[in-house]
């Protein structure tokens, strides 16, 4: 079920990968197209938890955030799901961030009430 | 009120009021409001609000007053009601506005005057509106020429944004203290990015002003609101090579990095989330950037013609930019504007650390930009030169022009100015 919300994002233009991933960097639920989530994947993931949660630590009582991250080919979308889970979206700079944001305020009651 | 024109619906929304006067500096129509059960409008054309109403039951606001309820609340719902110039026309007529600039259908991209409305308190041009009921402030349109970055530093947060910048020195003026209703930020940041406004405040009401001037607003009591603080930007012809910052009447000198305390209005402070630091030093950078209203923090150099520091200080004065500051691992290069500089650099920092460390693993490139959305705005972090930049916004703020100006900016080193 969770594979089938996850999908509509990877269904969306240039989207290579969608993850429901924990604040410590423990993957929930994963799909993806055309990339590998190998070790240093998984590493890098895992420094992007830490390293926003560090940040929310230091903004104090603010709820989680979203983080955009970008690389010359690829981007970052990590929204705030459901206490400490997340969802991270890895897209090419070419994808439509405002299409994942969208698809993101539409699944992000469901994706919630299957976690 | 008689029923207006139709117009053709671009669909309805629920955004800040604030949101419509900076998105709609192109827009000729009505946005229709609806508020619990009461309606209203704000007549528009390019930019300028030419008329605002609301109806609850028996109960009429027009001009100011509507526009305050509009603006007292967070969110309202509207839908955007295109009009062909016969239908704005006999809008016009309706709402007993004059059409002293009739609006041609198609328009070059940067037209002549009428491309916006503001609100100053004393322009010697008397707009072409007869205006109802205490709607008595809408100012001259102005020409805004393309390349120049010309800024309103007012704040265009609605909402509870903990940022907003709020001038330090305003006339004491117990208008100011009014600070749900009189917002007239029509900064195109969306719609058309290359357009601003700059918010020019002059304490010397300039000679010939008009009647009804700030002052004569001060009839309205203070009512203190929470949500928003709102001024009155004038929107005045910038030729390019001068670029203006909120002017006051204290700041003369040519480089002044002293605190000056200037004098508050006498209005109630805002209820303020216990982020929100107010912009108190003026720095005043050099020719290109005659005064600013801004506080330099870490070492500060005395600028002189230094480019970098004037495109830092374009960056800043655009609209809906809370604070920048340039740092690298060991310093904070520059800070300018409302933030916490300490607090501010060590979360960039620490952001910064989790790119680079994620840079080496994939095979994506160098790190490019970050943008982090927290309740109160956006904070941006990009490299810049040989430093890193990092921005505080609010939450209105264009996200893709500050990424075209960030790509601009490390493309091309340090541009001459940004767009």
């Amino acid at each position: 079920m969770l594979k089938n919300i996850l999908n509509k994002f990877l269904i969306l233009h240039d989207v290579r990968g969608v993850i429901v991933v924990r604040d410590d960097g423990g993957i929930v639920e994963s799909i993806k197209s055309g990339m590998e989530y190998d070790d240093a994947f998984m590493a890098a993931v895992s420094n992007l938890m830490v390293g926003s949660k560090a940040t929310a630590d230091t903004f104090g009582n603010s709820p989680a955030f979203m983080v955009f991250m970008e690389f010359p080919d690829y981007f970052l979308l990590l929204a705030p799901l459901k206490e400490e889970f997340f969802l991270l979206v890895i897209a090419q700079n070419t994808a439509n961030i405002g299409q994942i944001n969208q698809e993101m305020k539409k699944n992000r009651e469901d994706l919630v009430a299957l976690l | 009120m008689k029923e207006l024109p139709e117009g053709k619906s671009l669909g309805w929304m629920q955004a800040p009021a604030s949101w419509i006067d900076s998105h709609t500096v192109r827009f000729i129509g009505v946005v229709r409001i609806v508020i619990q059960d009461g309606e209203g409008f704000i007549l528009i054309k390019k930019g300028k609000p030419l008329f605002h109403y609301f109806k609850h039951g028996t109960i009429e606001l027009k001009g100011h007053t509507a526009l305050d309820y509009f603006n007292s609340h967070p969110v309202i719902e509207f839908n955007l009601c295109k009009y062909t110039p016969d239908e704005l026309a006999w809008a016009m007529k309706l709402c007993n506005i004059e059409d002293h600039d009739r609006v041609v259908p198609q328009e070059p991209a940067f037209p002549g005057p009428g491309a916006r409305e503001l609100s100053p308190p004393a322009r010697t041009a008397v707009p072409p509106v007869a205006k109802p009921f205490q709607d008595k402030r809408i100012p001259e349109p102005v020409v805004v020429s393309p390349p120049v970055p010309t800024v309103n530093k007012g704040p265009v947060v609605p909402g509870p944004v903990s940022w907003e910048h709020t001038p330090s020195s305003r006339p004491s003026n117990p208008l100011d203290a009014k600070p749900a209703g009189d917002k007239r930020s029509t900064d195109p940041v969306v719609v058309s990015p290359p357009v601003h406004t700059v918010e020019q405040r002059s304490a010397v009401p300039e000679p010939g002003a008009r009647e009804h001037n700030q002052p004569s607003r001060a009839v309205v009591p203070p009512v203190a609101k929470p949500v928003q603080d709102k001024r009155f930007p004038n929107p005045v012809v910038v030729s390019p090579p001068v670029h203006t910052f909120e002017e006051r009447a204290a700041a003369p000198g040519p480089v002044s990095v002293e605190h000056t305390q200037p004098s508050r209005p006498s209005n109630p402070p805002d209820a303020k989330p216990a982020g929100d630091k107010r912009i108190t030093d003026p720095v005043v950078v050099s020719p290109p950037v005659p005064t600013g209203d801004k506080r330099a923090v870490v070492p500060q150099p005395v600028v002189g013609d230094d480019p970098g520091v004037t495109i830092i200080s374009q960056i800043m004065d655009m609209n809906g930019i809370v604070a920048i500051a340039v740092f690298n691992d060991n310093r904070t290069v520059i800070m300018m504007g409302d933030a916490d500089s300490e607090v501010l650099v060590t979360i960039a920092r620490k952001m910064l650390e989790t790119a680079k460390k994620m840079t080496p693993l994939r095979t994506w490139g160098p790190f490019v930009h970050m943008t982090i959305q927290i309740p109160a705005g956006n904070m941006i972090i990009a490299p810049y030169q040989d430093n890193y930049l990092c921005l505080l916004t609010t939450r209105t703020i264009n996200i893709g022009h500050i990424r075209r100006i960030l790509r601009d900016l490390q493309q091309k080193g340090t541009p001459q100015r940004v767009a």
